[in-house]
């Protein structure tokens, strides 16, 4: 599939005035709303949609700012106005009752709506939550020195022109796959200028603060949660040290979470029937027949 | 007034599992006015205008999560997201459908916040008017002269200061006042208690958090000020060192048809130095 049929599966729907890009497909009864990582677009999904769609109605949007999505100039978006945005987009689908699958930054936004949940801010039920991280593995490795760069708004913007002279490091921590990477440069971001690279490894370096400024937020948010939540983890990726962080400061405490090692490192883009696999044809602690089976 | 006479005064209520500090006094059933408090003070900080603005007002006063006589989280850091749920939580408890807002400071930032839900439809509440008293937001050095940046910087390392002693406190209170002597030793005292109580020392370590917290609305909350089409009015201090007027003014340019009230002879607690012209300046083209 090519970043344009991507495009022909999805429409877009404008939220507070900004042009978000959705796809919506599947006749299920049930829905699953896919919150994706930043600054990666929706376009990593198109591997599994279709094994997606046999179980679920699949709400699958782009953040504002990423994939397709609108990208006003010169601003920054916080965690909390993605999600924001999200529960809006869901209520104008006429969304009532959810699963929420997210990955990598996109587990701060579901962890944000959780918060909200709990507090019964916002009207839609949700069934399950389930976090995971991507799988990009060897290259976060290099992560911590270069975000604490990136996280100097000064100095993160010549890092991005650094970028843009093909800074190796910093090339890899964005990239999975180089060869979806091309895809995904060339299809989707024909208009990819130096002012958007700036403005994306910005925006990326403030979602590394906001995981600061909300960490104990998210974290009684995961305590006192009454959804089940299942959280997928890897080893090896030092962004899903922190979420174990987490994990650890509220396992004991509420018998919701579930905490999975995934360590084959399946991914959705490298290893996608594998991944579906681990995350869906999931027994629980109740032992129920999967229902999932249908996938494999 | 003392620290016990004041709580004396009010009741508690519990928002979102946490025991909120509330003075709810005057008669009047139509106007409402709740007043927001600025960082590592409390409610006592109007103890000087309750009684002239009850005379125009229901006039609600809150202290924040991790302040004053309110719960304090002692181990994790009480986000200003989360602070605004528990004012909406007040309010709706109070049972309050129309009010004026007002917020100093950190308070301003809880209306910041609520400007924003406003705008994405998130709450149905009627809000009067916004009344922003010396609001403080990241600033552009470009745009303040050095020794302007140098005072700001060394105010923003203040709070962890202050805590050392109480000695060390009302100095460092007394600097934020362009005259430190209409400020008493007493009222220090009682401040530096309502500080000290519950061990809430401890949440001024938080500070940067709220810094940082800060930095990252910058977007939204200037967003929302440019695209409200609700009421604000700016009520700024000539001589905050914390809001500066410089500051002060960049802010008031963003938000359609705004001017700044100014208040002379003023440091950053209007409310405790000239408490007559800030409520003057409350009620000033009040309906």
């Amino acid at each position: 599939m090519t970043a344009q049929n991507w495009k022909e599966l999805g429409k877009f729907i404008s939220i507070y005035n900004n042009d978000i890009f959705v796809i919506d497909k599947g006749n299920s009864k049930e829905t699953i709303v896919i919150l994706n990582g930043f600054p990666t677009s929706t376009y990593d999904y198109h591997k599994i949609i279709d094994e997606l769609t046999e179980n679920y109605r699949v709400i699958i949007h782009d953040h504002l700012g990423f994939g397709f999505s609108a990208r006003p100039k010169g601003l920054q978006y916080s965690i909390i106005d993605q999600a924001d945005i999200a529960l809006r987009l869901w209520s104008e689908l006429g969304l009532k009752e959810v699963t929420i699958l997210a990955q990598d930054s996109g587990n701060s936004v579901a962890k944000e709506i959780l918060a909200r949940k709990n507090n019964n801010l916002t009207p839609i039920k949700i069934n399950e939550i389930i976090l995971t991280s991507s799988g990009k593995r060897l290259e976060h490795i290099q992560m911590s020195n270069i975000s604490i760069i990136l996280n100097n708004n000064k100095i993160g913007q010549y890092i991005s022109i650094l970028k843009n002279k093909g800074l190796k490091k910093i090339e890899n921590l964005y990239t999975t796959d180089k060869q979806e990477l091309e895809i995904d440069q060339d299809d989707l971001n024909e208009e990819f200028n130096h002012d958007a690279e700036v403005r994306k490894i910005q925006i990326t370096s403030n979602y590394i603060k906001d995981s600061y400024v909300y960490f104990h937020r998210w974290t009684e948010g995961l305590k006192d949660s009454k959804i089940p939540i299942r959280i997928y983890w890897q080893k090896s990726d030092p962004i899903s040290m922190k979420e174990i962080a987490i994990v650890l400061a509220s396992e004991k405490i509420n018998k919701n979470i579930e905490w999975i090692e995934n360590s084959s490192h399946f991914s959705i883009i490298e290893s996608p029937k594998s991944w579906l696999h681990l995350v869906f044809d999931h027994n629980g602690s109740n032992n129920k027949r999967s229902k999932y089976a249908a996938f494999f | 007034m003392n620290s016990q006479e004041w709580e004396n005064k009010g009741f508690y209520i519990k928002a979102f599992n946490k025991e909120v500090f509330v003075i709810d006094a005057g008669n009047n059933k139509t106007n409402t006015l709740l007043m927001l408090h600025d960082y590592a003070t409390s409610s006592f900080d109007y103890y000087k205008t309750l009684e002239k603005l009850s005379k125009h007002y229901r006039v609600v006063l809150i202290d924040l999560i991790g302040f004053g006589n309110s719960d304090k989280p002692l181990d994790e850091y009480f986000t200003i997201i989360q602070q605004t749920d528990i004012v909406l939580e007040t309010i709706k408890i109070l049972q309050i459908k129309k009010l004026t807002l007002f917020g100093h400071g950190y308070g301003a930032h809880i209306l910041n916040e609520i400007i924003v839900r406003k705008n994405l439809e998130q709450i149905e509440l009627s809000i009067e008017k916004f009344i922003f008293c010396n609001l403080h937001m990241k600033i552009n050095p470009a745009k303040i002269t050095f020794s302007q940046l140098k005072t700001f910087i060394q105010i923003q390392k203040m709070p962890i200061a202050m805590l050392s002693s109480v000695g060390i406190y009302k100095k460092k209170i007394k600097e934020l006042f362009f005259n430190s002597e209409k400020i008493s030793d007493n009222e220090l005292e009682q401040m530096w208690n309502l500080m000290q109580k519950k061990s809430g020392n401890h949440v001024i370590n938080y500070f940067s958090n709220y810094i940082e917290e800060r930095n990252t609305f910058w977007n939204r909350w200037y967003r929302a000020l440019r695209n409200s089409k609700m009421a604000i009015k700016m009520i700024s201090s000539k001589d905050s060192p914390i809001a500066l007027p410089e500051m002060s003014e960049i802010i008031s340019n963003e938000i359609p048809d705004n001017k700044i009230l100014w208040i002379n002879n003023s440091g950053h607690f209007p409310m405790l130095e000239n408490p007559e012209e800030l409520v003057e300046l409350i009620l000033k083209d009040r309906k």
